[in-house]
């Protein structure tokens, strides 16, 4: 027996030293990526009507028997004369295509481009960060609970929802590498001694991935400067301050550049869909509540139309007269003005949101392929586990959400009040972190609902579930390395 | 011995009701053949094309539209046609199906040839003489009104002898050159040199069309205001339905709605306004929606959305006389079922730039009356010449879009007021039939039917159900989640103050507790 237990303690030296926290996270979600991914049948996320504009903006065509919202398509073309719509519109899922078509180019085939070709591209930064997001939150322990926390990190990030979208053409691979990124960096960085550049533009990498993967999130480009207001503290010497500056002023441009990126038409349907799924969604008479608000109230009537509508409908909503006298009289004042008129609309509109933005997984469009068996629209259901606790256990409401933030931000506050008397900067940048996170986290329900109402509401909160995600790993981890209330001297290095 | 007397009694009845339903029937379904060459966009072949189709649902007849190389030998001696158009757009292009010439030489029906390319046996069959004329420009003489034409490129007028019966003079100001007719019928067959669907040239061409298929039904044109939806002013809807009335025009206004929301009072807003069109001797042509998409599922919910339509209108007391929609819905097999065949009038107005078909089927279909929609601006362009006065032999509604401005408000009214043209007054000659799918709209000379009993226009609507949104169902236990929710409320908020008081009274002990000495 006791040999036994000297067995299994040197057993466990052993493991310990040759497999480090962020080695096991990192096996393990290879494993399950490889899985979910490369093992037939095809795995991943079936068009649900936004693929062609992406497709011909990045030189790809869809093949005939080209399946929408049911099955997803493993096969596409790659147009091999002039592309007048190449470059239309540039977000950072461009990057990552264009390297996936020039890998299937060298490896498989001129003309036909395997999707799961974009997969193996997004896995490759997807595992690096994973590594280094490990890494941060367990540096320097070996011990049991930090191989916990890898293995919670696998359970969070590794999840089908997220991973089943590499072999697509939604953004959210993107959005996932930035903010591991993003996270990770900012962490090792606050844990350091000495200020390392790689990580710092590692950050600012992360962040210009982040604010131009959708025209929307160029706005949280703000979040994620907040985010970093810890460097300051970090960085001493004045020259350096104006290169962090500098760096964050790029940030800011970008951001904009994105944000403003979006083309008329879809600034003009996001208006539409605002008002129509968002301002007139009450139960009283929506017409009534227009009155007196500079738009004709007959305009109520087009309560739950869609810009481009499904079936028959009075007045084609790009028609010039509705232009003129609804989207172009509905701006952001005319928006922000009505719901602080109606708040208890608005605050429905943002429960409504509360309780969508933990459903990561996007179940209106099929994950199989076509042949493999599977009903039209089937789910996968392993490695799901994460997103449906979350999207069945997180509470409903947004005034829970604005509790929980204030609740964290008091809580990592003593970090700071701690540190900042004993001159030390982990807990500053970690506290700037969280602030930023926790920003996006209250700020993007507001923006969607104004920005889009209540259409494809789950799918542009994704900024939602994971930034809470990662405040509450930051949370757990530091709970268990008992660096919560101020930071320790533990040896850290890159 | 009864029984079998029986037994052939009933199969006598179910012979004669046969043959008696069968042979109208037949009369009724044969077509006109309309044969285009090419659709040829740079000459608006399109338009042309359906300026013809309309120009005969007018007339009131069938049509099924092909292309001349779709054309299958022997398609026109099958006897299942009763006339067949052929239309060149496309001079230059030659193109050529001998299977059709052969079988239009041989067709005994009526013959209508439009455009370019009249060959040598059709102009023996017009008994007249071939004049071509190139790079000339018209003008187009008819009673007092004129059109000037654009320059032609090649055009091919005929001599007609006697008994040809011509419609419109086309003079040059070449002396040398005599004038000609522009349309000609001799018999079963007719010509039109060319086809220009807007103003004189229309009323020419549908006489022409009207006397070849014999379906002469000269009437005053309707004056209808169109562009009206549920979004537009209601205001000025109001205020030229008042203008018109003082004035003494009568007019039709077509209009689409919504089959949703109609609780909203904005809905009531609208029906009011209708119902004050309808008092001030306006009557409503419900207009077709928009088709959004076009999908398996498109018949149930365009017949959903008419009833819909049709039944919130009708409670109301919005009647509408009949249905207006795109020239497009008439040629596709689902928008014209479930959209138009449920009225005895249809208005068709002039195809949008993007047509959405659900089942194209080029079959066009007839209804009692089949209006001609042209717009206004067409008939009193300086191009297309001043018309004084109008009486087409087909029915035909002069359209104006619903102004958008007090300027172009005043000046439709003006030009309204000023012209010579006597309207078409639905108060005195109009009888028209709508089906929902429960109710049966009537419109007889100025009084308005619901399931064949007459109905008074109030200006307040009567027999709506009145829905209020304020009325909150009744929920059980509501009252004790409310007593609930204040008492949990009253409790958090007296333990946060007690607490407060606490922290305030003890705020030396607990700074202690943290503060590093």
């Amino acid at each position: 027996m006791k040999r036994f237990k000297q067995f299994r303690l040197t057993a466990w030296q052993a493991f310990t030293r040759q497999v480090s926290p962020a080695m096991l996270a990192t096996i393990l979600a290879g494993l399950v990526v490889g899985f979910l991914l490369f093992v037939p049948p095809l795995r991943g996320l079936a068009d649900d009507g936004t693929f062609p504009q992406i497709l011909a903006n990045n030189g790809l065509y869809r093949l005939s028997g080209y399946q929408t919202t049911t099955y997803v398509n493993p096969q596409l073309g790659i147009m091999r004369y002039f592309n007048e719509l190449r470059g239309t519109s540039f977000t950072a899922q461009t990057l990552f295509i264009q390297v996936a078509i020039l890998v299937n180019k060298l490896v498989h085939s001129q003309t036909v481009f395997d999707v799961r070709f974009l997969g193996l591209t997004y896995t490759g930064p997807y595992l690096g960060r994973i590594y280094l997001l490990t890494k941060a939150l367990t540096q320097p322990y070996r011990r049991i609970r930090s191989y916990f926390l890898a293995v919670a990190v696998v359970l969070v990030f590794a999840d089908a929802a997220f991973i089943l979208s590499f072999n697509s053409f939604y953004a959210t691979p993107v959005m996932v590498i930035g903010m591991l990124y993003v996270v990770a960096t900012t962490l090792l960085v606050a844990r350091l001694r000495t200020m390392n550049w790689r990580l710092v533009i590692g950050f600012f990498g992360g962040v210009a991935l982040l604010v131009t993967a959708t025209p929307q999130n160029g706005l949280l480009v703000l979040c994620f400067v907040i985010a970093s207001g810890g460097f300051f503290f970090v960085v001493t010497r004045g020259s350096r301050w104006l290169w962090l500056l500098a760096g964050l002023l790029m940030l800011l441009i970008l951001g904009g550049l994105s944000y403003t990126s979006l083309s008329s038409e879809q600034r003009a349907m996001n208006r539409y869909q605002s008002f129509t799924h968002g301002v007139l969604t009450q139960d009283t008479d929506a017409s009534q509540s227009l009155e007196h608000s500079g738009i004709s109230p007959q305009y109520g009537l087009m309560k739950d139309e869609d810009y481009y509508p499904t079936a028959f409908t009075a007045q084609r909503p790009s028609s010039r007269s509705v232009q003129r006298h609804l989207i172009q009289r509905y701006t952001g004042v005319w928006v922000s003005r009505y719901y602080l008129q109606h708040p208890r609309q608005f605050l429905t509109l943002l429960d409504l949101a509360a309780s969508d933005m933990m459903m990561t997984q996007n179940k209106s469009v099929g994950d199989y392929q076509k042949g493999a068996g599977k009903a039209p629209g089937a789910q996968v259901t392993l490695f799901t586990s994460f997103s449906a606790a979350a999207g069945s256990f997180f509470p409903e409401r947004f005034a829970f959400n604005v509790l929980l933030v204030v609740a964290l931000l008091m809580i990592f506050a003593v970090g700071v009040y701690n540190d900042l008397r004993a001159q030390r900067v982990a807990s500053v940048v970690r506290f700037f972190l969280v602030c930023g996170l926790l920003l996006i986290f209250i700020s993007v329900p507001i923006m969607a609902i104004i920005g889009g109402g209540t259409t494809a509401l789950a799918q542009r909160l994704l900024m939602v579930p994971l930034s809470i995600d990662m405040v509450l790993l930051i949370f757990l981890a530091d709970m268990l390395n008992h660096r919560l209330w101020h930071a320790d001297d533990a040896e850290t290095e890159v | 011995m009864r029984k079998w007397w029986q037994g052939l009694l009933v199969i006598l009845a179910l012979t004669c009701g046969l043959w008696g339903l069968a042979k109208p029937a037949q009369a009724a379904s044969r077509r006109v053949l309309i044969v285009y060459d090419a659709l040829n966009p740079k000459q608006q072949g399109q338009k042309k094309l359906v300026a013809v189709q309309r120009l005969l649902a007018s007339a009131g007849v069938k049509t099924q539209t092909e292309q001349l190389t779709t054309y299958r030998a022997g398609q026109l001696t099958t006897r299942r046609y009763q006339g067949v158009v052929t239309l060149n757009n496309w001079s230059a292009g030659h193109l050529k199906n001998p299977a059709f010439i052969r079988d239009r030489d041989t067709f005994t029906g009526q013959q209508l040839h439009i455009g370019p390319g009249l060959d040598a046996a059709e102009t023996g069959r017009l008994r007249a003489k071939r004049v071509t004329v190139r790079h000339q420009q018209f003008l187009l003489k008819h009673q007092r009104n004129w059109q000037l034409l654009p320059f032609s490129e090649d055009v091919t007028l005929l001599k007609t002898r006697k008994g040809a019966r011509n419609f419109g003079t086309l003079t040059t100001q070449r002396t040398s050159l005599a004038d000609h007719p522009y349309g000609t019928v001799v018999g079963t067959q007719g010509y039109l040199p060319y086809l220009e669907p807007q103003g004189l040239s229309l009323l020419v061409a549908m006489q022409t069309v009207a006397t070849l298929f014999g379906r002469q039904r000269a009437q005053a044109p309707l004056l209808t205001i169109t562009g009206v939806t549920p979004y537009s002013d209601l205001k000025r809807v109001r205020r030229l339905a008042q203008h018109l009335a003082a004035d003494g025009i009568p007019f039709a206004l077509s209009t689409t709605t919504v089959a949703n929301n109609t609780s909203m009072r904005a809905f009531t807003r609208f029906t009011a306004t209708l119902r004050y069109v309808e008092r001030h001797h306006g009557v409503i042509f419900l207009q077709a929606p928009v088709v959004g998409a076009a999908n398996a599922q498109s018949r149930n919910t365009l017949e959903q959305v008419m009833v819909a339509e049709l039944n919130q209108l009708g409670q109301r007391q919005v009647i509408p006389v009949g249905i207006s929609a795109p020239a497009y819905w008439n040629q596709d097999r689902t928008l014209q079922r479930y959209g138009l065949q449920r009225a005895s009038d249809v208005l068709l107005l002039p195809n949008p730039t993007t047509t959405a078909f659900v089942q194209r089927d080029n079959l066009g279909a007839t209804h009692r009356t089949t209006w001609y929609g042209v717009t206004w601006q067409s008939l009193q362009t300086v191009r297309n010449g001043q018309i004084q006065q109008v009486t087409p032999a087909l029915p035909m509604a002069v359209t104006v879009q619903l102004p958008t401005s007090a300027k172009q408000e005043t000046a439709l009214l003006q030009q309204l007021r000023h012209t010579h043209i006597t309207w078409y007054a639905p108060q005195k000659q109009m009888r028209t039939r709508l089906l929902s799918a429960s109710a049966t709209f009537g419109y007889h000379k100025g009084i308005y039917y619901l399931n064949g009993s007459p109905v008074k226009i109030r200006t307040r609507a009567t027999g709506v159900p009145n829905y209020h949104f304020e009325r909150k169902n009744f929920v059980a236990l509501s009252g004790y989640f409310k007593v609930q929710g204040w008492i949990l409320m009253a409790f958090f908020v007296i333990t946060t103050i007690v607490l407060g008081i606490f922290l305030f009274l003890g705020r030396r002990i607990y700074r202690r507790m943290f503060m590093r000495k």
